[in-house]
């Protein structure tokens, strides 16, 4: 059992809990992927199995994380040895190693978004209005998708740093007060822009698009893939930054009505971010159904900033937008840093000395995303997907040690709701795996006929089965060789009292 | 039907974020008394 170490950290309230973990799912999946998920799913149909997602994918994963972080105090590689024993550590370390890479390329485009912000503060929107949708498409191109993108590189570099300085600042100076702020702004900003595109003449039809509903969709099981997977990435359920956070939870914490509150939460963020940028594609656009394929950065930075430069009143649109995407893109990054930095802490680091490690990390190895777009994607997909895998080993972990201990001792004395089956639907996940991961790979095979498995050089098979499973692989290898070594180390928990 | 669709999704969706943000502020409310 671990070393009681005294004086941990603590959220200052369950507020300042809930903004932060609020802040962890709310990110860009919310803002550019989901209205370009429902466009390309058809609309209402696809948003209706969103919502059972939440609750048989999403609240249960959730909640196992939270009781991991809850009940040990200790993040991901130490729970699990507390929890299953010293030869799982390395689970743990796999689970936050897959968050952790992530973090490294997702940090580029909170360097991608800060740049825009800035550009749009300082009157690009002027230079769009002239040069077009082929200057804004040439402009994103050279500065983040042409090899090598020095300019893009400087964006994350400054990136890991404002990161980096929060999470140096502790829980309640640096995260929670950072969330504070950044999690009701999205929320309002989101809401401001509502209001202001329902006004564009012709935005109904966006909102047509958005909810119009096919009874055959149901049928299809491609839309519940799509449902699925908007669901876990973009709740950011079974990644293991919610068992981080709990580490700083108090001892009495509601898990099953947070963890409730924060996937309709997520789910809520998502639908303004769709009823903004749908409808104002919509009102704004001639060939709105072009735009919406035109991918999540051609989306943004393009079609988006075009049709901001080209309205009344765009400039305020523009940087309430890009205010929105900033902070929950930064609110997400802070998790991932967290991760690595709480999972360090409890090996014996100090906060700073943790802090300094998981930047460095960042940049050595998120720089090959910055520099070069097709490593970027190649490490989107990868881990991406990956994040399904440390989903399963959440559920396996919580049906071995036993669920219905875990609701029990853990999860019901502290519910306001007691709503058992919302936890229990956690014995099904890894049917839920099968289906959406499973998919995903036969996807991924059926894109690269006869050379599914290779996976050198990853800029020409970037999303290919073979170097999925070949970098899961390496992180895996280097995690079991550790092991004892990490094992020997996870001995300073976040205990209170 | 596209806005009765609206309607249900917009009801489930903010529904349960404001009933889960009313029922933590009755739990709190419960723990200072």
């Amino acid at each position: 059992m671990a070393e009681i170490k005294k004086g941990g950290d603590q959220f200052s309230s369950r507020w300042g809990l809930l903004c932060t973990i609020l802040g962890m799912a709310v990110g860009t999946g919310n803002i550019w992927r989901f209205p370009r998920e429902v466009a390309s799913n058809n609309g209402g149909a696809f948003i209706i199995l969103c919502f059972l997602a939440l609750f048989i994918w999403a609240v249960p994963l959730i909640c196992a994380e939270s009781v991991f972080g809850k009940k040990t105090r200790m993040a991901n590689a130490g729970a699990f040895k507390v929890l299953l024993g010293s030869k799982f550590a390395w689970v743990g370390a796999f689970c936050a190693m897959v968050c952790i890479m992530l973090g490294c390329y997702y940090v580029v485009v909170l360097g991608w978004v800060t740049k825009y912000l800035l550009l749009i503060a300082t009157g690009f929107l002027d230079a769009v209005r002239t040069g077009g949708t082929e200057f804004a498409t040439q402009f994103f191109t050279d500065f983040a998708t042409t090899p090598p993108s020095y300019e893009a590189w400087g964006w994350f570099v400054f990136a890991i740093v404002i990161s980096a300085v929060i999470i140096f600042r502790g829980i309640q100076g640096g995260i929670e007060t950072a969330n504070k702020i950044m999690i009701p702004a999205v929320f309002l900003l989101l809401a401001a822009l509502l209001v202001r595109v329902a006004l564009l003449p012709g935005a109904w039809k966006g909102f047509e698009y958005m909810y119009h509903i096919d009874p055959q969709d149901f049928l299809n099981p491609r839309i519940w893939l799509a449902a699925f997977t908007q669901a876990a990435w973009s709740s950011g359920a079974g990644w293991g930054m919610f068992h981080v956070y709990y580490v700083y939870a108090a001892k009495d914490e509601d898990i099953e009505l947070n963890s409730f509150t924060v996937t309709f939460g997520d789910m809520v963020a998502a639908m303004l971010a769709g009823m903004v940028v749908l409808p104002a594609v919509f009102a704004l656009s001639p060939d709105p159904e072009a735009i919406m394929k035109a991918g999540a950065n051609g989306l943004t930075f393009v079609h988006l900033t075009n049709l901001f430069a080209n309205t009344p009143g765009g400039f305020i649109m523009a940087v309430l937008f890009f205010l929105a995407l900033f902070s929950a893109a930064l609110s997400s990054v802070i998790a991932m840093l967290e991760t690595g930095t709480r999972n360090l802490m409890d090996m014996g680091f100090s906060r700073v000395k943790a802090t300094v490690y998981v930047a460095i990390f960042f940049f050595f190895v998120g720089s090959a995303s910055a520099l070069n777009n097709k490593v970027f994607e190649n490490q989107d997909m990868v881990w991406g997907v990956g994040l399904l895998v440390v989903g399963l080993i959440y559920s396996l972990a919580s049906i071995k040690y036993g669920i219905d201990r875990l609701w029990d001792e853990d999860i019901a004395p502290c519910s306001d709701i007691k709503v058992k089956w919302m936890w229990t639907c956690i014995k099904f996940f890894p049917l839920e795996f099968a289906f959406v991961w499973g998919w995903w790979m036969w996807d991924a095979a059926s894109w690269y006929p006869g050379e599914w498995f290779k996976f050198w050089p990853i800029t020409v098979y970037q999303y290919t089965p073979g170097v999925m499973i070949f970098e899961w692989a390496i992180i895996a290898i280097v995690c079991i060789l550790l092991n004892k070594f990490i094992a020997a180390r996870l001995v300073h928990t976040n205990k209170i009292d | 039907m596209w806005k009765l669709n609206m309607a249900f999704c917009i009801a489930v969706g903010f529904g349960c974020f404001i009933i889960a943000i009313i029922k933590t502020i009755q739990a709190e409310g419960k723990k200072r008394r």
